[in-house]
């Protein structure tokens, strides 16, 4: 695991290639936003990831797996800065497409995409968590399962009151659009359940691949002729 | 031997306040974590030893809950009290306890991270710092989940709220308030524990 940062120079290529195709992604968001102040607090943690995935990328490379979870998380973010996270026009996307309404469908009452948002933050970011968990502590079993599903919540939590702290502070509108509960009170826990789900499925796959490769693993020596 | 009589004391107060709880559908829907919890400190107690300072601090922190079951966190006396004394719009027991979860039960994760991973100093203490926060979140979707089942049209003038918008917040800030303070306690104690060898041995980074 540790000589993943010594890796060659197709797996350099292939993370330099995310890094621009999301450059290039973010640039384009960047173009009009709804409401720009809006987008700038949105994007401030979003630099602040970049920025330490860049510099921590020499000497603490995560598996390719990694970075492209948090390359389609981080997408999911910046498209919820463009649009303000309560006015994503996903169900005019998927009316377009599939000439239904998804929130009809479903019998949603309000914008959904922010919680679609914090479930993708669960799902995609609990592996990369996890390996960064393992390699910095060792821990092993239940400890290297429990901890980054729980790290998912308290990241989520954090998030929570951070968006508190930044509706208190900044008050009126722009609070309003940046905490985006849409009129919830359960809004806080619902955002961070659907994070725990997130994390509890991804995190359920990754041990399921787990037991599956190492049962794998020890049919093959134990068919293999001993020597 | 301090373990069997804090387990003891702990099952002797619990069973007391199981008596006459205001409550007795909230007493049990709250009994049910500390006891599955007390569960897997005694069937760990092999495996996972905690120091005596640990197991009283997990004991101080479930006489809080164990209190707040009783009387339901909004009708607590001494909260009632503290309402008046400083003039709150509300019974603050609940927040109290969510600090007093911060604040003791922190340093026997900490033993616990320390043994089994190694995370050393500041990594050790951002873990443990972390985990609270998570543990701190859990409770609250807990809290929502079952407020949703049991009583859907109160919504947050529920029991565990008081009609606090913000409570989820304000409860997680306090949780993370406690383990602040507790982990600036433990830091302090670690570094008079190196100026002066074998002032309490308990407490040192070496036990820790």
């Amino acid at each position: 695991m540790s000589n993943r940062s010594t890796r060659d120079v197709p797996g350099r290529r292939y993370v330099a290639g995310l890094a621009a195709l999301f450059a290039v992604i973010w640039l384009l968001l960047a173009i009009r936003p709804r409401h720009r102040a809006d987008w700038a607090l949105e994007n401030a943690l979003v630099i602040l990831a970049v920025l330490v995935l860049t510099l921590a990328h020499r000497r603490f490379a995560l598996s390719h797996l990694s970075y492209t979870l948090i390359f389609v998380f981080l997408c999911f973010q910046v498209i919820g800065a463009h649009y303000t996270y309560s006015e994503v026009p996903y169900d005019a996307w998927a009316t377009a497409l599939t000439g239904r309404s998804l929130n009809a469908a479903l019998g949603w009452q309000r914008n959904n995409f922010d919680r679609i948002a914090h479930f993708a933050y669960g799902l995609l970011l609990a592996y990369p968590v996890r390996e960064v968990v393992i390699r910095v502590t060792g821990l092993r079993g239940f400890w290297g399962y429990f901890l980054p599903m729980n790290l998912t919540i308290s990241s989520s939590a954090s998030y929570e009151l951070i968006e508190w702290g930044a509706a208190v502070v900044f008050g009126g509108d722009l609070g309003i659009a940046y905490v985006g509960a849409q009129g919830d009170p359960w809004d806080a826990q619902k955002d961070m359940s659907l994070a725990a789900l997130g994390a509890i499925v991804a995190t359920a796959a990754t041990a399921a691949t787990h037991r599956w490769r190492s049962g794998r693993h020890d049919q093959l020596r134990a068919s293999s002729p001993a020597g | 031997m301090i373990q069997s009589v804090l387990l003891a004391g702990y099952l002797v107060f619990w069973g007391a306040m199981g008596l006459a709880p205001l409550d007795s559908q909230n007493w049990v829907l709250s009994s049910i974590l500390p006891l599955t919890f007390v569960g897997a400190l005694v069937f760990g107690r092999r495996s996972m030893p905690l120091s005596t300072a640990s197991y009283m601090l997990i004991g101080g922190f479930l006489a809080f809950h164990t209190v707040g079951a009783h009387y339901t966190y909004a009708q607590v006396p001494v909260g009632h009290w503290l309402q008046g004394l400083l003039g709150l719009e509300r019974n603050h027991f609940d927040r109290v306890t969510h600090f007093a979860f911060g604040l003791l039960l922190t340093y026997p994760l900490l033993e616990v991270f320390r043994r089994l991973s190694g995370a050393r100093r500041l990594l050790l203490f951002y873990l443990a710092f972390m985990t609270q926060l998570g543990l701190a979140g859990a409770w609250e979707i807990i809290e929502s989940v079952v407020a949703q089942l049991t009583r859907p049209d109160l919504g947050v003038a529920f029991l565990g709220a008081q009609g606090d918008p913000w409570d989820a917040q304000h409860d997680m800030l306090a949780a993370t308030c406690g383990t602040v303070v507790a982990l600036l306690l433990t830091a302090g104690w670690q570094r008079l524990e190196r100026q002066e060898p074998g002032r309490d041995p308990g407490l040192s980074e070496a036990a820790l």
